[in-house]
């Protein structure tokens, strides 16, 4: 049965439908939520939170790319749970400021967040602890482009309309997340392994 | 090496775009003309390319479980639909208590001479189960509907407390049902009055709705077994007794004058869906009966309003309710 197919039963209430939509979906909208939140127990809560929303608003689909309206409700999920953080912030990182210039304070921060727990290092290898961690210190509205377009590869219109902004937002926003993300990675080089600086030296 | 975000923006934002293929052709040419003249340039836009390269080359992880919504989670959604209904039979609730009010204050006389034609008609009264606690007119009928109501609270609560779900279902049946459920409400504002106009109140509905020092404490109780001992019936059941058969052996004495109120006790285990929505109701009803300890001779329609402004208040509280829970 395609997901059309699919779309249309769950349309009219039938919950198995629904859930064969949420296995073809699940692993997209985790990785979106998960990079997006960097935190794996909060990227599921907004991951299950996002289907359970798809369903109960499932009537206001109207066809089209699925992939693209649950990208939206996905988004959605994510900005509450940024949003809550804001009212309650638990994390050392949203303390250092994502918005930082100084290159000295950043290594700092850099050092104080890989000290958050031997396990988090082993589970992860640098290179991807370096981006995400990078990744987390973007503004929010950066980071979700980034992670839409670069990480995920949705194109510019999907994230346009995911993060409910005109495509000039997306090119700007994308351009700005892209040079902070590079002047982050640029400046832990030494810091970090060969597979950074191989990047480096191929860019130079 | 030049820090990217140093670029000015246009530059940038131009160089982002062109690493994505996403220039106009125009763009295009002016920029790769640009970029040949200028190594800074290409070396921005290579950067801009390796650090999006770095980006996806991020792995995909696997979820730590599946997200398939489970018919409860799905269920929270029906929910949102008792939250309406509940406001309506509030606002219904609190309707009927205005009107039986203004009836009380502005047509008791004429209240008298509808009831007289009402009254009689048992089928009305089988028509809204739920209202009958509200209209005893003898000693018999008063206890037989105190153990008939019960039992329909009884067999409804199960089902209701049993499952969230259910609440929804019963209010959604409710809600259907509401505009017939006005009359019988009407129904009742008209034959109450007559009964306070008529001055012929038995005394024995309000012993049976005044609990004796040594009624058990649970409401069905308390006011179905002094119902029995006013009706004849001589049987004291333990406060662990069913409620249902409360209700039958209430009904044996009472059947002679109130036959059609039987089956009324006995049908709503088979009926299924309607009892269900009328739990509410009949609990609503029952409070006041049980636990406002009346003044000698207050005459029925003050029964009545203070039923219904209980069961306004306690719907109104449901309905608070549900919007928490739901929202």
């Amino acid at each position: 049965m395609d997901e059309a197919e699919l779309l249309r039963l769950a349309q009219r209430g039938d919950l198995d439908a629904f859930n064969g939509v949420v296995l073809a979906h699940q692993t997209r909208a985790f990785n979106v939520a998960l990079r997006v939140l960097g935190d794996g127990e909060a990227a599921a809560d907004a991951t299950q939170e996002a289907f359970l929303s798809a369903y109960r608003n499932l009537h206001s689909y109207r066809g089209g790319s699925f992939r693209a309206w649950l990208l939206r409700i996905v988004t959605n999920a994510c900005y509450d749970e940024l949003r809550r953080r804001k009212r309650r912030p638990a994390t050392s990182l949203e303390d250092l400021g994502p918005e930082t210039e100084d290159g000295e304070s950043e290594v700092e921060a850099w050092l104080a967040s890989t000290a958050d727990g031997p396990e988090r290092l082993s589970e992860r290898t640098e290179l991807v602890h370096a981006i995400q961690d990078c990744l987390d210190r973007l503004p929010d509205e950066f980071r979700i482009v980034a992670v839409l377009a670069d990480v995920q590869g949705y194109d510019y219109d999907e994230v346009s309309s995911a993060i409910g902004k005109p495509l000039g937002t997306v090119k700007s926003r994308l351009a700005r997340a892209r040079a902070r993300l590079r002047d982050c990675l640029q400046r832990h080089g030494e810091l970090l392994p060969a597979a950074f600086r191989l990047h480096g030296e191929a860019s130079s | 090496m030049t820090r990217l975000s140093r670029l000015p923006p246009r530059d940038l934002e131009a160089l982002s775009a062109h690493a994505d293929g996403r220039l106009s052709p125009v763009e295009r040419q002016r920029m790769d003309a640009r970029l040949r003249e200028d190594p800074a340039l290409r070396r921005a836009l290579d950067e801009i390319r390796a650090t999006s390269a770095l980006l996806r080359a991020l792995p995909s992880v696997r979820p730590p479980r599946n997200f398939l919504l489970t018919p409860e989670m799905a269920g929270v959604r029906r929910r949102w639909l008792g939250y309406p209904a509940l406001q309506l039979a509030t606002a219904m609730a609190t309707l009927a208590f205005f009107v039986t009010v203004g009836l009380d204050v502005f047509a008791p006389v004429a209240g008298s001479v509808a009831f007289r034609a009402v009254a009689p008609s048992e089928e009305m009264a089988m028509q809204a189960p739920a209202l009958q606690s509200a209209l005893p007119t003898e000693a018999g009928a008063a206890a037989l509907e105190a153990g008939a109501v019960s039992a329909v609270a009884e067999t409804a609560m199960p089902a209701v407390t049993a499952t969230e779900m259910s609440v929804a279902d019963a209010v959604q049946e409710s809600a259907p049902n509401a505009p017939p459920s006005l009359e019988p409400g009407e129904y009742a504002s008209r034959e109450v009055p007559g009964v306070g106009g008529g001055g012929e109140l038995p005394p024995a509905p309000l012993e049976a709705a005044t609990p004796p020092p040594s009624a058990p404490p649970a409401e069905s109780g308390a006011a179905a077994l002094p119902g029995c001992e006013a009706c004849g019936g001589d049987q004291l059941l333990p406060a662990a007794t069913p409620a249902q058969k409360v209700a039958g052996e209430a009904a044996t004495p009472g059947a002679e004058a109130m036959t059609p109120e039987q089956p009324a006790a006995a049908m709503p285990e088979g009926e299924g869906v309607t009892p269900e929505a009328y739990a509410l109701e009949p609990q609503t009803q029952m409070e006041p009966a049980a636990e406002v300890p009346p003044p000698a001779g207050l005459p029925i329609v003050r029964w009545l309003e203070i039923g219904l402004a209980g069961a306004a208040l306690l719907l109104g509280g449901l309905s608070l309710w549900a919007r928490r829970k739901s929202g």
